[in-house]
């Protein structure tokens, strides 16, 4: 792995580390998230300060440039993260779809028992 | 035995009062002991449904947010649930479902099926659907016949009873858009005796059907596999 491209990772994945840390003091990510960012930054820096694992990756795939391993690694790691997220948002949404419903129907109670209660005062 | 007839409604200002007027007359020539009410799920609609409906003080329940024919429709069972009632009748606000068809399929839940599906397709009369619909129509029949042995021709139905095991299963777990196949196949799998009974449907007289063109077939592939999956995985619907 070329020099420059480690230096680069590894000041890109420090700034990123700083970022995330920031966005969790100020409550904008959750610690859930957090923890997975982080690891993936950590991950990042290992592979940028050992570029042997890269070298050993790319001869045991039989990729020719090993910043091509490094891409298939990200990209890899991208469709993991991309994949967790939607399958939170579907569980969000379900959660969000039972809050609705209940909201609804607990105002439909309210709403009939107030309806009741003026009846009956006449 | 107490009914309750769930009408979602999105965007229904032009037939909802006309439906809900139908409707209430039929219930008022009935003579049985049957105690039918109705509601209203509005889903979020930016028309004036919602004026009308408290215009003319009919029972309403308003979602605050869209949550899809799906989620709309699951409110109703929910409700169904909570107040009690044996069955559960969904009919769609659009004048598509003649109200006088309630009885048969009361009377068909009362003979003891779990689900009673208002089909088309059976006596063939009236309305039947554009060529492209009945072509997916089919698909999902002979997908829910070849998973479960299972014969339900109108598919895609949107005007159906079930008795209260099932109010109970669909206040839990409902689809989220374009529910009918996928429960069919569900409910299919988990051996609910489901029969029909031959209606005519009339052609919607306003507002467009919620699948457009495009959709169409994002839909056609998303319900057919709905189906397969919800087949292959072994139905438990009363754990």
């Amino acid at each position: 792995m070329d020099r420059t491209l480690q230096i680069l990772l590894i000041i890109a994945t420090i700034l990123f580390t700083i970022f995330i840390i920031v966005k969790t003091s100020r409550k904008k990510l959750n610690y859930k998230l957090t923890l997975l960012w982080l690891c993936f930054g950590l991950f990042i820096i290992i592979l940028a300060i050992f570029p042997q694992i890269i070298m050993e990756i790319s001869k045991i795939l039989h990729i020719e440039t090993p910043v091509n391993a490094l891409f298939l690694i990200f990209i890899f790691l991208l469709i993991v993260v991309v994949f967790y997220l939607s399958a939170e948002v579907s569980k969000m949404q379900n959660k969000i779809t039972t809050l609705v419903q209940e909201n609804s129907l607990i105002k439909k109670k309210i709403e009939d028992e107030l309806e009741k209660i003026e009846k009956k005062g006449m | 035995m107490k009914v309750l007839i769930i009408i979602p409604a999105y965007n229904e200002q032009n037939s909802l009062l006309e439906t809900v007027k139908g409707l209430k007359e039929t219930i008022k020539k009935d003579k049985d002991s049957t105690n039918i009410d109705y509601v209203i799920i509005n889903d979020c609609s930016n028309d004036k449904t919602l004026d009308i409906c408290r215009e003319n003080n009919l029972n309403i329940i308003n979602l605050p947010v869209n949550l899809g024919i799906g989620g709309a429709v699951q409110t109703g069972y929910k409700y169904a649930l909570e107040n009690d009632y044996d069955i559960a009748i969904q009919m769609d606000a659009d004048g598509q479902h003649k109200p006088e068809y309630i009885y048969d399929l009361i009377k068909a839940i009362a003979d003891g099926n779990d689900m009673v599906i208002a089909s088309r397709f059976i006596e063939k009369n009236g309305f039947q659907s554009t060529f492209l619909r009945r072509l997916g129509i089919n698909l999902y029949s002979k997908l829910i016949k070849l998973f479960s042995g299972v014969t339900i021709k109108d598919t895609t139905s949107g005007y159906r009873a079930v008795n209260k095991r099932i109010i109970k299963y669909f206040a839990k777990s409902y689809p989220v858009d374009y529910p009918e196949p996928e429960t069919n196949a569900i409910l299919a799998k988990a051996k609910c005796k489901i029969s029909e009974i031959p209606v005519i449907m009339e052609e919607r007289k306003n507002g467009k059907s919620s699948i457009t063109a495009l959709k169409s077939i994002y839909y056609a592939g998303k319900v057919a596999l709905a189906i397969i999956i919800s087949s292959i995985i072994k139905g438990d619907i009363d754990g």
